[in-house]
């Protein structure tokens, strides 16, 4: 049975390891051109290319972003681009650009083409003109029902791609040129200021915002797969390696107890609530149970909140002296409970006993970011290279 | 050079156009008014100019059957084009076997000769140019590619679109008495947004009329083939005005210095590229 395909963003090569690490099946990631995060650190083309034999030797795949909407400088020059990084192997190009998807069908069959977000599909009859095109997949707008997707998926045999977790633009995809006019950051070639989350004057008293909500789709898995969609897709290239690992093992977790038939309420419960301590804002369903409405979205300015949660990276676990060698993040002292996680999706619940600095020495509090401690940790599970610490509770 | 316009009153009231362009109801956004079918037909017994009738809004699949209706008995009216926006249209045309021209009209999407070309070559004839290009761009696609090529002259440019209700529930998250329309200003360069929303979601309009005359003689020099004024939000009188000014610049080159005066200056993008990759220390 081919499984549904979980798809994790990566900025960087750092990401796509974490990404592929905690469970996803494939990544998608920007080059140094042509993309929509034109700001994340991005894949130079030797990046790219140990990024795909990093993905290839575990069995998955890389997808690269090309969706920009292309002025003519760009485009006299996107060929060239195109052709270097097939030579990388990535398995897939994600396309807006119609001109672009046909290039690249015509020049390089054996890659695959995804029709982007960025064209805001929201029809089959779309679909079956950009089928003639041979796209090969197609990411589907964010304002659909989950309803109309399968009436998509029904009458059009394609390939799917659905936005199940992350940030939501206010406007159509595509359709969206606010960043360019407010700020002069062209929001279609990967500048995108976030205008949506500026709150503006009005007459009265009240500020007039539009920022919308997280979306989080934990509780719809069971219900995409059944009506056929084959990739998930999570957004956020620009997420922090805390946000990703803990967002793809979650949903990880989710896919796999429900091939396993052991999706309990329990299970789905435990990682909603994991997804919604690593979430920054609030999150709703949006579109897919319901016309998006005033709950969907903020009113009060730009709510975002800073995550603490995350207390450290794993460098090392020295079994003899049972420690466990961490980069601090964020502060935590003796007595907080603490889980260690890894990415092979074990979990280890314990209470900070022990602390020392990188001189070894004993400590109450850690409290610098980046430096290195130690923590008391008598295990026998394996704890794997990007296992990750988190906080569960304050002592 | 021909001089379309989307009119906002009687289309009898303007004088010297070589067509017109009529949002229709149920299916365009980012305009003030829309026409149903019935209305551009009787405009069209009185009218001997190129017609051109807008269909932008998104489609969604519970539209798909009633749009290839809508689609046939467009094409027993004999306009001169369409302008679309979703790809569905093209699919349509193609199936339905129809022989109205079609006018690609993604807002900020029109932006470069290859895909005008790809278009072209997919038997679409007209491509309404984004706001958000220069004109060297502008210029640029017109000497590139095959595909007939519009561009906005005068209006109140379109910023984005949302599927949100986004006054609606501005309004009832404060208790306020709702209306469809919303006037914002953003804190910082205190430029002001016009929102205004239906039934298909919230356009962004930018608060200060596109005024792209400055382009008039570079275009004029390349026999440009259609410039757009759109009146919607500019006052009836100050529009005429303008027609009349833009008319008698293209005919004996007029001066245009009046039209400053009635709509202001404002360029947009003309000859201001925008960045999309940001220095490390802004």
């Amino acid at each position: 049975m081919n499984k549904v395909e979980l798809l994790a963003p990566a900025g960087d090569l750092e990401r796509l390891k974490i990404d592929l690490l905690y469970g996803a099946d494939a990544v998608y990631v920007g080059g140094q051109k042509y993309g929509l995060r034109a700001n994340a650190t991005n894949f130079t083309i030797e990046e790219l290319k140990e990024g795909c034999r990093f993905a290839h030797q575990l069995g998955k795949k890389v997808y690269l972003t090309l969706n920009i909407v292309f002025h003519n400088q760009d485009i006299e020059k996107v060929e060239e681009y195109i052709s270097e990084v097939v030579e990388t192997g990535v398995d897939a190009f994600i396309v807006s650009d119609p001109f672009i998807i046909s290039y690249i069908k015509n020049n390089y069959p054996q890659v695959e083409v995804h029709l982007s977000t960025q064209n805001s599909t929201t029809n089959y009859k779309t679909i079956e003109y950009f089928k003639n095109e041979g796209i090969d997949r197609v990411v589907l707008a964010r304002e659909l029902s989950k309803e109309e997707i399968k009436e998509i998926i029904d009458k059009t045999a394609v390939d799917t791609e659905v936005f199940i977790h992350g940030a939501m633009c206010t406007c159509f995809s595509g359709r969206c040129a606010l960043s360019n006019y407010v700020t002069n950051r062209d929001a279609n070639r990967g500048g995108c200021a976030q205008v949506c989350r500026f709150s503006f004057k009005t007459a009265n008293k009240h500020d007039f915002t539009m920022a919308t909500k997280d979306l989080n789709l934990a509780r719809y898995i069971p219900d995409l797969i059944e009506i056929g969609v084959k990739s998930f897709k999570v957004e956020g290239r620009m997420r922090s390696l805390y946000y990703l690992a803990t967002v793809i093992g979650s949903y990880r977790k989710i896919i796999d107890h429900y091939y396993n038939k052991n999706l309990t309420e329990e299970v789905l419960k435990r990682q909603i609530e994991i997804l919604s301590k690593v979430a920054n804002r609030e999150t709703s369903t949006q579109y897919i149970d319901h016309e998006a409405d005033e709950t969907d979205q903020y009113y009060t300015g730009r709510q975002e909140i800073s995550n603490q949660d995350y207390l450290g990276q794993v460098i090392s676990y020295d079994k003899e002296k049972k420690l466990v060698k961490i980069y601090e993040r964020n502060y935590f002292k003796l007595g907080d409970i603490v889980e260690l996680f890894t990415p092979s999706g074990k979990n280890i619940e314990f209470t900070v006993e022990k602390l020392y600095n990188e001189e070894k020495e004993e400590l109450d509090v850690a409290r610098h970011p980046d430096d290195i401690y130690y923590i008391y940790l008598d295990t026998d599970i394996e704890i794997e290279e990007y296992s990750m610490i988190r906080l569960i509770k304050k002592a | 050079m021909k001089i379309l316009i989307k009119p906002t009153k009687k289309i009898d009231e303007y004088q010297n156009i070589d067509g017109i362009i009529l949002p229709l109801k149920n299916y365009s956004v980012d305009y003030e008014n829309d026409y149903s079918i019935a209305e551009i037909r009787k405009i069209k017994e009185n009218f001997s100019k190129e017609i051109f009738i807008v269909i932008n809004k998104m489609i969604f699949n519970q539209d798909i059957d009633h749009l290839k209706e809508t689609l046939k008995e467009i094409e027993t009216l004999q306009v001169t084009g369409i302008f679309f926006y979703d790809l569905a249209l093209l699919k349509l045309k193609e199936e339905l076997k129809l022989k109205t021209d079609l006018v690609w009209n993604a807002p900020h999407m029109t932006t470069n000769y290859k895909t005008c070309n790809y278009y072209h070559a997919k038997k679409v004839k007209y491509a309404y140019l984004s706001n958000e290009i220069t004109l060297k761009e502008v210029l640029e696609i017109k000497e590139k590619s095959k595909i007939i090529p519009m561009f906005t002259l005068i209006g109140y440019p379109t910023v984005a679109m949302s599927n949100r209700h986004l006054i609606t529930n501005y309004h009832k998250m404060h208790n306020l008495e709702n209306n469809e329309r919303l006037e914002v200003e953003e804190k910082v360069t205190k430029e002001k947004y016009y929102l205004y929303e239906n039934e298909f979601g919230t356009t962004f309009k930018y608060g200060k009329v596109l005024n792209n005359i400055e382009a008039l003689e570079k275009l004029k020099h390349v026999d440009f083939p259609y410039l757009i004024l759109i009146e919607d939000g500019i006052d009836h009188s100050i529009f005429l005005k303008v027609l009349e000014i833009v008319n008698q610049n293209i005919e004996k080159n007029a001066p245009l210095d009046e039209i400053y005066h009635l709509i202001g200056d404002n360029t947009g993008f003309l000859k201001k590229e925008t960045i999309y990759k940001v220095k490390k220390d802004e």
